[in-house]
């Protein structure tokens, strides 16, 4: 079984770590029996979105956000078409809101999304949200961990990808915690998120395996989850 | 004579907090309570120099104090490093007179960078050296550019800025300001092609976006830098390690001035630059700066020394959350010739505030320790199992890595391993749980 992921802006939205969610990613699939490959790439590449059956975009500066979304917008059918005909979309951080409606800027001035998405992002260089975070899905069993750093504001009117628990949700406003629409998922939670949840891990794995036509074998991830469960009840002791 | 109250407050609870060893923001806190806008009103010195940035603060202004007093100088400065405003208004105000006029000739700050903008907002320094920008406690910080942001609003036209011209985000400081005096390093024989580290946060030209070109690099993202597309450069320095050599620890400024670091590493031959610029700025001529500054050993030494059973180690403080200092301490233990043990130790992320972050473990270059002289590698804390899935993405041999969260446990176990020679890599947060439990050696 082949499986191709792309790592886009892999070197330019990386806030600090995201590359271990494509690393966990690439090595659970190979355990499982799968010859992947991760295609790493940015700015000045040549992308062919079509050959990809996961897609990843991490987090960045607010100034690189809006440099990687100029350069996405000149593939955007490119990156529309492989979406279309089911290839998996994770972005984490502040990238998922480059496929919304619209950026407005501090200055007040206003830069197009993709416009996939009914989600509008109002960014701030005065407030940010620096928080530890506890969120649930309805898809996963467990909760997630993690972080969230930005310094945006984001109204959606969008299914969300979490319920927050603890932390942030995409506004002061609103519980909700990032995005869902198909086979795309968005969520703030910064760094290698994959590698804090291996629930997570897995149910990403789990999307690949059935777009591929295969099933998962149970895997062991011992130090993945002791670490998840550590944090959890260090974080949840913080709740009360 | 809210002045007089003011200075009167933060001289009493100053004194105060000494007799029962409390730190030194409070007075500042009381003193500007009494008088918020006290700092407009204080009579400063003539010479008012800021020191900040990531790394290096603290090691770079007692330095600076070390040159300046040696030159006959009266210097005040905040020693005990509450770097925010309510630290510095506890500095100025305990060091003047009830009428608000400080009798030291020279007020040196190390200033936090998030919160310079405050700091700075009643006076400006004349001389504003700032060393470099990393990523650096980002569960605080954001991330660089943020920081960034709120130093570029503390910067004030009248400062001479004394800037890192290696330091590509450093430099940005110096785009538009008109007086900018630069420091940097010639290429070195440590100096590596490419960035070694696990990432490059200048990959791509911080003006424009083209491929960023280096024509070397000395660590990190600190190194010689050139736009093809735009022009941006690193600027040709005026202060210039010419020649370094961390065998011996003698570095050469500017082709003339030679001086011995005490502690031999690249890091801290910046330090020492940054320090000599400021004070050959200052009027301090350069045979004394050299000669004052010489195997000069900090007192905020971050090497300690210990045994544990008959084990001789070697404890390097570094900071969690900052993969800059992580990767300078792995740099140390990988140029150690015999063989040894490592102990890593996370168990609080932060000792000023809570956070369960580990992202910043992704950054940090562990890979680095899978020589063959590491006899084994320890991971302890309650973040043990963290840094164990990070290491399980490095090619280092996994049947020499030992996982215990407990310290206590840890420390047993180390010490029924017995090797001769054992580095401890672990922050303020963390380190006195593990020195509490080795003889220590003063």
């Amino acid at each position: 079984m082949e499986i191709k992921i792309l790592h886009l802006y892999y070197d330019l939205l990386n806030l600090y770590g995201e590359y271990g969610n494509v690393s966990a990613l690439e090595r659970y699939l190979e355990n499982q029996g799968a010859a992947v490959t991760v295609d790493r790439l940015s700015l000045y590449d040549d992308v062919d979105f079509k050959q990809y059956d996961f897609i990843y975009i991490g987090s960045g500066t607010e100034e690189k956000q809006l440099v990687a979304l100029e350069n996405l917008k000149k593939t955007k059918a490119d990156i529309r078409s492989a979406y279309d005909s089911g290839a998996i979309i994770l972005a984490t951080g502040n990238a998922f809101e480059m496929f919304g409606k619209k950026i407005i800027s501090p200055d007040g001035s206003q830069t197009g999304g993709l416009g996939w998405f009914d989600i509008e992002t109002s960014v701030s260089d005065k407030k940010r949200t620096l928080t530890d975070e506890i969120c649930s899905a309805g898809f996963l069993d467990k909760p997630c961990v993690g972080f969230i750093n930005k310094a945006s504001e984001i109204t959606s009117r969008e299914k969300p990808m979490f319920v927050c628990d603890f932390g942030a949700g995409n506004s002061d406003k609103d519980k909700n915690e990032g995005i869902v629409n198909g086979s795309f998922y968005g969520t703030h939670l910064t760094g290698p998120c994959l590698v804090k949840n291996p629930h997570l891990l897995e149910y990403f794995a789990g999307l690949i395996a059935k777009k591929k036509g295969f099933d998962l074998k149970p895997a062991e991830l011992p130090f993945e989850n002791r670490a998840y469960k550590i944090t959890l009840e260090a974080l949840k002791s913080r709740m009360n | 004579m809210r002045m007089f109250l003011a200075v009167f407050v933060c001289k009493l609870l100053r004194f105060i907090g000494k007799l029962v060893g409390k730190g030194s923001s409070l007075p500042g806190k009381f003193a500007l309570k009494i008088y918020p806008d006290v700092l407009k009103h204080v009579k400063l010195p003539d010479t008012v120099i800021a020191v900040t940035g990531s790394n290096g603060k603290t090691s770079t202004v007692e330095m600076i104090s070390q040159v300046l007093r040696s030159a006959g100088k009266k210097v005040a400065y905040n020693k005990e490093g509450s770097n925010q405003i309510e630290g510095v208004t506890s500095l100025i105000l305990c060091d003047s007179t009830f009428s608000g006029r400080m009798k030291s000739d020279i007020l040196l700050i190390e200033s936090d960078e998030r919160y310079a903008k405050y700091t700075f907002r009643y006076f400006k320094p004349t001389h504003f050296v700032i060393t470099n920008l990393y990523r650096d406690q980002l569960t605080r910080n954001g991330h660089p550019q943020w920081v960034w942001n709120a130093i570029k609003e503390s910067i004030g036209d009248e400062s001479k800025l004394i800037l890192n011209s290696d330091d590509p985000i450093v430099s940005l400081f110096g785009r538009d300001h008109a007086d900018v005096v630069w420091f940097g390093m010639d290429r070195q024989s440590f100096s590596t092609d490419r960035n070694t580290g696990v990432y490059d946060d200048f990959k791509y030209c911080p003006v424009c976006y083209s491929k960023l070109e280096y024509d070397f690099y000395h660590y990190n993202h600190i190194g010689s830098y050139h736009c093809p597309e735009c022009g941006f450069r690193r600027n040709p320095t005026e202060y210039t390690i010419t020649d370094a050599d961390l065998d011996t620890g003698v570095i050469t400024v500017n082709g003339e001035s030679r001086i011995k670091l005490a502690l031999k590493s690249i890091y801290n031959a910046y330090n020492m630059l940054a320090c000599f610029a400021v004070c050959d700025l200052v009027g301090v001529d350069r045979k004394t700066i050299a000669a004052s500054i010489s195997d000069y050993v900090l007192t905020n030494g971050r090497v300690v020394n210990y045994k544990l059973g008959d084990s001789f180690g070697t404890l390097l403080t570094s900071k969690h959350e900052n993969s800059v200092s992580y990767d300078q301490s792995i740099r140390y233990v990988t140029d150690q010739k015999e063989d040894h043990g490592v102990i890593i130790i996370v168990d609080a992320v932060s000792r000023k505030y809570f956070t369960s972050e580990t992202s910043w473990l992704w950054d940090i270059n562990f890979g680095l320790l899978g020589k063959e002289n590491t006899e084994h590698i320890y991971l302890c804390g309650r973040y043990a199992n963290d840094l164990a899935v990070r290491f399980s993405y490095t090619d280092i041999d996994q049947s020499r890595i030992s996982v215990i969260e407990n310290l206590a446990e840890a420390v047993e176990t180390i010490k029924r391993a017995g090797h001769k020679r054992l580095y401890t890599i672990t922050c303020f947060s963390d380190k006195d749980k593990f020195l509490s439990a080795v003889e220590i050696i003063k």
